[in-house]
């Protein structure tokens, strides 16, 4: 008995990623091939990034030209938060992933806070706005909550009251559960592979028209002269192939997803009592449930979950591997001092034997470690 | 089924092997690095470079590996109250307040919590058994490592919830046996002092970071201002250098610290002496004990014959005064034959 309930951590590789990559790192004639060059192996690697970047555009709402891959989220989030151009005044959500506000707190951006329910919404972030602004960054789903940000509000206001600004949202936990060409409308917009079926270490930023980038990278020309070095065509590849099993099963995946996680919910309700779902239910993407529950401490729980081999998160993890406490809790004034926070995230593979796992495992560790804290009080 | 031990893994050789020698005993162990601290350091126990090789080591014995986080902790009860001790003219011992709140308290709290049996650290001491029943923490074999003294808050409970299994070994046979298994950290270098305080600012920066440094004038038993120094904070009573004090007509040093007048006053060595000590907040192995016992003032000082009764140690022979704030560790046993020497109790020194 176990589950993988991590997903927005890491999703396990779709087998349609998988069955694209393959040729590409088995068949030497592909593989050996840079898609630069100009014989027709080359020509071939680069057909298939033409291919890649069509299905990530049509994913995001973009056009082909305004797709550039990158190593992941961290490093589209770099670029769009410190290298877009010209530079300025930057505000940020307070519950922005980290890759977002470290280079944020460098430029000593604003920083727009979120109401009770994680939710930084259209005037949190106007009250920060003025003629200096020139960049906006609110991510479209919080990686740690599930909470959905309201960003095609955000970029109305902030063209309304900054036309000169740039909108920046990091879409890499949306990708899997949202129709970013709706809910993205932005002029950066950043999205990774690995949060729905795709390899690790390949993602992308959409640079839209508007924008202006100074690469991080430069030096051969790549990617439109934005991001230099040969590409990683295994994993793009794999990357697109992932997104494009993504959109064809959306809204299936969606129900299905939106069942198990209401399922999960309810039986922990049922079994541990003293468990409240962090954002209202209206107002979260499906596959991300995240609880605070009260007589227990986080770190003691998921050692005890690991123990059963039941993956989840709690609140982010520093380079140490040690439980930091959540700057995104901390922004919405949640206290934790008597609860754990837990996050269960759930994606494309999850089943039903998971959950009923997860219903076994979560209740009877939660049960052990109130017991023990219930002697220690006497 | 086997008896399940969460050793603590700072990432150095003693707790590596410590960690070896439990899985060879058949015990089934699981590996823990404690974070305590998230500022600046060198190599001490708290670094992300640490946590990797403990990582590494667990990965080589073949055993489960963990961070738990006793960040906040750390800087309540061990980080504060040394920058407090310092402040108030004492001299903190913060290994001390470390095992008393940390290691041996939350640490061993956790492994209760989690369903383990006892847990284990790479301390050189022993956990001896009485013939009266009870357990003692006797010195580590190796004398020139024993660690009795930062353990001596162990009591009956701590000690039947504890394995230490390095504390029969002599350190040269260790590092060897690491060396033989092949484990990472069989060369890494002892680590050094506090590990809270970087070998590159010491104790000073430190404290000049958190609230500043007072400066104030030395004095003669007389009172007459002899010299400055920079920070009162630093001194320690007994201390002789630093203090830049030049004429006088024998060796000077620190009889008193008043860090309310930023006063330092010096005297000759006779001025230090003291026929009693007197301690508050003592901690007792097994039962409250007065009477004859061998006191040991520091971590590597020699335990002295004294008698213990009531708030007060009373010295066979004078001695130098113990700085406030030290520990007083009651050993039992006979001066000549220290490996048989064990704790009966400590307190803190006023």
């Amino acid at each position: 008995m176990s589950a993988y309930l991590d997903h927005a951590a890491s999703s396990p590789l779709r087998p349609e990623a998988l069955e694209a990559m393959l040729p590409w790192l088995t068949e030497s004639g592909q593989a050996h091939a840079n898609p630069t060059a100009a014989h027709r192996r080359g020509r071939r690697a680069r057909q298939a990034l033409d291919d890649a970047r069509a299905v990530v555009a049509e994913a995001t709402g973009a056009e082909r030209g305004e797709i550039v891959f990158t190593g992941g989220g961290t490093e589209s989030d770099n670029l769009a938060v410190g290298r877009a151009r010209p530079a300025g005044a930057v505000v940020v959500g307070a519950t922005e992933h980290p890759a977002v506000l470290e280079p944020a707190v460098r430029q000593h951006a604003a920083v727009a806070m979120p109401d009770e329910r994680g939710v930084v919404t259209a005037d949190s972030v106007a009250h920060h706005l003025n003629d200096e602004t020139r960049l906006v960054s609110v991510m479209a789903v919080n990686n740690e909550t599930g909470v959905v940000q309201p960003i095609a509000e955000i970029v109305d206001v902030v063209r309304a009251r900054c036309p000169d600004a740039l909108v920046h949202t990091d879409a890499v936990q949306a990708l899997p559960w949202l129709d970013l060409s709706v809910d993205a409308p932005a002029d950066l917009v950043s999205v990774t592979g690995h949060k729905l079926g795709g390899p690790q270490g390949v993602g992308a930023i959409v640079i839209r028209d508007a924008a202006a980038i100074d690469p991080l990278l430069v030096g051969g020309g790549q990617e439109r002269d934005r991001r230099a070095g040969t590409q990683n065509v295994a994993g793009i590849v794999g990357f697109a192939a992932a997104v494009r099993a993504s959109l064809d099963d959306r809204s299936e995946r969606l129900a299905r997803i939106d069942r198990l996680a209401n399922r999960l919910v309810a039986g922990l309700h049922a079994q541990l009592g003293d468990v409240v779902e962090t954002v209202p239910r209206n107002v979260r993407v499906p596959g991300i449930v995240h609880l605070l529950i009260g007589g227990v401490q986080s770190e003691p729980l998921l050692f005890m979950l690991d123990g059963q081999d039941l993956a989840c998160s709690a609140a982010s993890s520093c380079a140490s591997g040690a439980q930091g406490a959540s700057h995104v809790l901390s922004a919405m004034q949640i206290d934790t001092s008597t609860c754990a926070p837990l996050r269960l995230s759930l994606g494309w593979s999850t089943t039903d034997d998971e959950i009923d796992a997860a219903l076994e495992i979560i209740p009877s560790a939660v049960s052990s470690l109130r017991a023990h804290e219930g002697a220690r009080r006497g | 089924m086997a008896e399940r031990i969460l050793m603590a893994m700072s990432g150095g050789v003693d707790s590596s092997v410590a960690a070896a020698l439990l899985v060879d005993q058949g015990y089934e162990v699981v590996g823990v690095t404690m974070k305590l601290w998230g500022g600046e350091s060198d190599s001490g126990c708290c670094s992300v470079s640490d946590v990797d090789d403990a990582r590494w080591v667990a990965a080589q014995l073949d055993i489960e590996h963990h961070v738990f986080n006793f960040g906040d902790e750390f800087l309540t009860h061990v980080v504060e109250p040394f920058v407090g001790t310092h402040r108030s003219g004492g001299t903190p011992n913060p290994c001390i307040e470390c095992n008393r709140h940390i290691k041996f308290d939350l640490f061993v709290e956790r492994a209760t919590m989690l369903g383990f049996d006892r847990i284990a650290t790479g301390h050189y001491a022993r956990i001896v058994d009485r013939p009266d029943g009870t357990k003692r923490l006797a010195r580590g074999i190796d004398h020139a490592k024993d660690q009795s003294y930062v353990l001596h808050m162990l009591d009956q409970d701590r000690l039947g919830r504890t394995v230490l299994p390095v504390g029969d070994w002599e350190k040269p046979a260790l590092r060897a046996a690491a060396a033989e298994r092949g484990l990472l950290t069989a060369a890494k270098p002892d680590s050094q002092d506090v590990c809270f305080i970087t070998s590159t600012g010491g104790r000073e920066a430190f404290l000049e970071a958190r609230g500043g440094l007072t400066p104030g004038a030395i004095v003669d038993e007389n009172g007459a201002k002899v010299g400055t120094v920079p920070s009162t904070e630093l001194v320690t009573i007994g201390q002789r250098k630093g203090l830049n004090v030049s004429g006088m007509a024998e060796p000077q040093f620190v009889v008193d610290v008043d860090r309310r007048e930023s006063v330092v006053t010096i005297g000759p060595r006779r001025s230090l002496r003291v026929e009693t000590s007197t301690f508050v907040d003592p901690v007792w192995s097994d039962a409250p004990y007065t009477g004859p016992a061998l006191v040991q003032a520091s971590a590597h000082g020699e335990a002295l014959p004294a008698v213990v009764s009531d708030g007060e140690v009373r010295w066979d022979k004078p001695r130098d005064r113990v700085a406030p704030g030290q520990s007083l560790v009651f050993y039992a046993g006979v001066a000549d034959e220290v490996a048989e020497q064990w704790i009966i109790g400590g307190a803190i020194a006023t």
